[in-house]
């Protein structure tokens, strides 16, 4: 039988806010210097009060107001009933993927140790970067499920770079997806092959520039390095998996104690980041149902009007990328290719519901680089197809 | 003591995530996801419900501490809300308000899939009737051209989009998902009704039956029903096509 010996905290302990040092090790991989083990536990052992209510909660408060209001004052209302059906679909298909990814983040968490990580990944950087803008070959899940999986690597020390390449490739650039988009156009390959080669390129560009951007900064969250060690689990060092900065002791856990501590992290994960995605769920549906899309499409005549207007589409929509091609085919004879092709890049990165969702994850620094990046590449890349597109007419 | 606190302090959690796992086992048992999802999915509500009672039996771990907060509090409301939502649109489905908002006119609803020399068939001694969906219509235009076919749909007084087509002219509309109700393509077909009393509202599900072809509207090639009779019908089990 195996001895667990685990030191809790009094209480509250995933507030603490101790600094968390970084060093950059020779694969480029952020690694951090637990402060369990070499800073003692004081900043740990100090028992945190839980929050009083702050001008933080504000917005989150004022959402519960006005979307618990509309529901109450006009229920029976046809845009009411639309706005509802379609909030709960977008939800409906959504959460799976946020809780398979929450899962897998956790597994991760559990099963892969930082050191492990380290040694699978590259050498070089700017070879990560690369390799994790295609990582949705292998890992293919959509752009709900690929945000706690980041999350989590992150935590791991995965390079800035990489973690964004990920972010953006692993929903683009997967089997699925290509299939989907190849489906949605009558299997005309080159048109799915064209949106993964965009997205792949628009994922590892903003990953490589995101590393140069942020080179020797941490693009997450504090909260991430340190929340979630209100558990039970145990730590072990190099040969486990759980690199959360928990200070509990044990010799090699079983697989039993993995899979819990796996799922420990996965909640703790969606109770942190789930609420975002309904946040967005809701307003992606209040564009859904009173957002003309006749005003927005009928702009077609200017030369990269209908690329912005796509990219503004498919923010509002907030379809998910594995469906997304449908709706773009469906607008086929109305808009041009590349506008089609804006609303298939920019959607599975960049929209409503992820843009809250990144909240949960990254630095606000980070989003509003992150948020320019890719508005500014997916346009750069559709206006150059334009012209690529009109040379041959 | 601390033990009781602790365990209170993770009782809304729990009570989050069982409200959850009791409803998707409600929508997966009584099929009445497919309101929102397509029936192929139901695997993923499946593997929410085997993560969420995942998180139920982690939730019970006695020797983890936790403290209840404000901001918790507030994250675990919003994680509810979409639950009221769906108690508000029990058996019901996209209406003409969405085929509005998404049909984007008449040339939108145009069939990709005809040949611009579509050659129209007009066989006369052909009475027999093909019953088909509007996605048949959609994949398959050039099959059912000349031919008696019927369909299920919603009615659509047609409005401003068809009253320059004729006095009798409205559509019969249905949604195609692909992955949930919120990536629904509105699918229609114009009709070119019968003269005589049409006892049926906007909305009302309806068995539409005339002979099809493909009206050449704008180079568009907008699918059309000629001598079109209609009548009410039942709703279908599955509200949208997929």
């Amino acid at each position: 039988m195996k001895t667990m010996e685990c030191h809790h905290q009094t209480a509250g302990e995933h507030h603490h806010a101790s600094p968390i040092g970084q060093i950059q090790t020779r694969t480029g991989l952020t690694s951090r210097t637990a402060p369990r083990e070499d800073k003692g536990n004081l900043a740990l052992s100090r028992p945190v009060a839980p929050r009083k209510l702050s001008w933080e909660h504000a917005p989150v408060a004022i959402f519960i107001l006005v979307s618990g209001g509309i529901l109450l004052i006009r229920p029976n209302s046809v845009s009411v009933r639309t706005l509802s059906l379609i909030f709960v679909s977008i939800v409906l298909e959504a959460l799976p993927f946020m809780l398979l990814g929450a899962f897998l983040g956790g597994l991760i968490e559990a099963f892969v140790s930082r050191e492990r990580l380290m040694s699978l990944l590259p050498k070089r950087g700017w070879v990560t970067v690369f390799v994790c803008g295609g990582l949705g070959c292998i890992l293919p899940i959509c752009e709900c499920a690929v945000v706690p999986v980041v999350r989590r690597l992150g935590r791991k020390g995965l390079p800035p770079g990489a973690a964004i390449a990920y972010l953006l490739g692993g929903p683009v650039v997967n089997p699925i997806v290509l299939m989907s988009t190849a489906m949605a156009y009558n299997f005309d390959w080159h048109i799915a092959l064209l949106r993964c080669g965009l997205g792949y390129s628009i994922a590892v560009g903003i990953g490589l520039l995101i590393s140069r951007i942020f080179k020797g900064q941490s693009i997450f969250l504090d909260a991430i390095h340190t929340e979630g060690h209100s558990h039970s689990h145990e730590h072990h060092h190099g040969s486990g998996g759980c690199s959360c900065g928990h200070h509990c002791h044990t010799s090699s856990p079983t697989f039993r104690q993995k899979m819990s501590q796996a799922l420990q992290h996965a909640a703790s994960d969606f109770l942190t980041v789930g609420h975002y995605l309904v946040i967005g769920a809701f307003v992606a549906a209040l564009a859904q149902t009173y957002i003309d899309r006749n005003g927005l499409l009928s702009i077609t005549a200017y030369p990269v009007v209908p690329l912005l207007a796509m990219m503004g589409l498919a923010i509002a929509l907030n379809l998910c990328s594995e469906a997304d091609a449908f709706i773009a085919a469906s607008l086929r004879g109305l808009m041009p290719l590349p506008a089609q092709m804006a609303f298939m890049l920019t959607g599975p990165i960049f929209d409503l519901k992820l843009l809250l969702m990144y909240q949960g994850v990254f630095r606000r620094r980070t989003i509003l680089y992150l948020a320019g990046l890719i508005l500014i590449s997916v346009f750069v890349t559709t206006w150059i197809l334009t012209a690529v597109w009109r040379a041959p007419a | 003591m601390n033990g009781i606190t602790s365990h209170l302090s993770r009782f809304p959690q729990s009570l989050v995530v069982t409200a959850w796992l009791i409803v998707l086992d409600i929508l997966l048992l009584r099929g009445q996801y497919v309101a929102f999802l397509r029936p192929g999915f139901a695997w993923i509500l499946v593997l929410a419900v085997a993560i969420l009672l995942g998180f139920l039996w982690v939730n019970g771990d006695k020797t983890r501490i936790h403290r209840f907060n404000l901001a918790e509090a507030l994250r675990l409301v919003i994680l509810l809300l979409p639950l009221l939502y769906l108690a508000n649109v029990q058996g019901q489905s996209l209406d003409s308000y969405a085929f509005a908002n998404r049909s984007l006119g008449l040339p939108s609803l145009a069939v990709t899939n005809a040949p611009p020399n579509l050659v129209q068939r007009n066989d006369p001694d052909d009475t027999t009737l093909y019953e088909i969906t509007l996605a048949n219509l959609y994949r398959d235009p050039q099959q059912f051209t000349g031919r008696r076919i019927r369909l299920t749909g919603r009615y659509h007084p047609g409005g401003e989009s068809t009253q320059n087509l004729g006095p009798h002219v409205c559509m019969v509309f249905r949604f195609a998902v692909n992955c949930c109700a919120a990536d629904a393509t509105p699918l229609a077909v114009l009709a070119n009704l019968r003269p005589g009393d049409v006892n049926v509202e906007e909305n009302d599900w309806v068995d539409i039956e005339g002979v099809f072809r493909i009206r050449n509207q704008d180079g568009r090639s907008i699918p059309m029903l000629d001598h079109a009779t209609l009548c009410k019908a039942p709703e279908p089990q599955r509200p949208y096509l997929f």
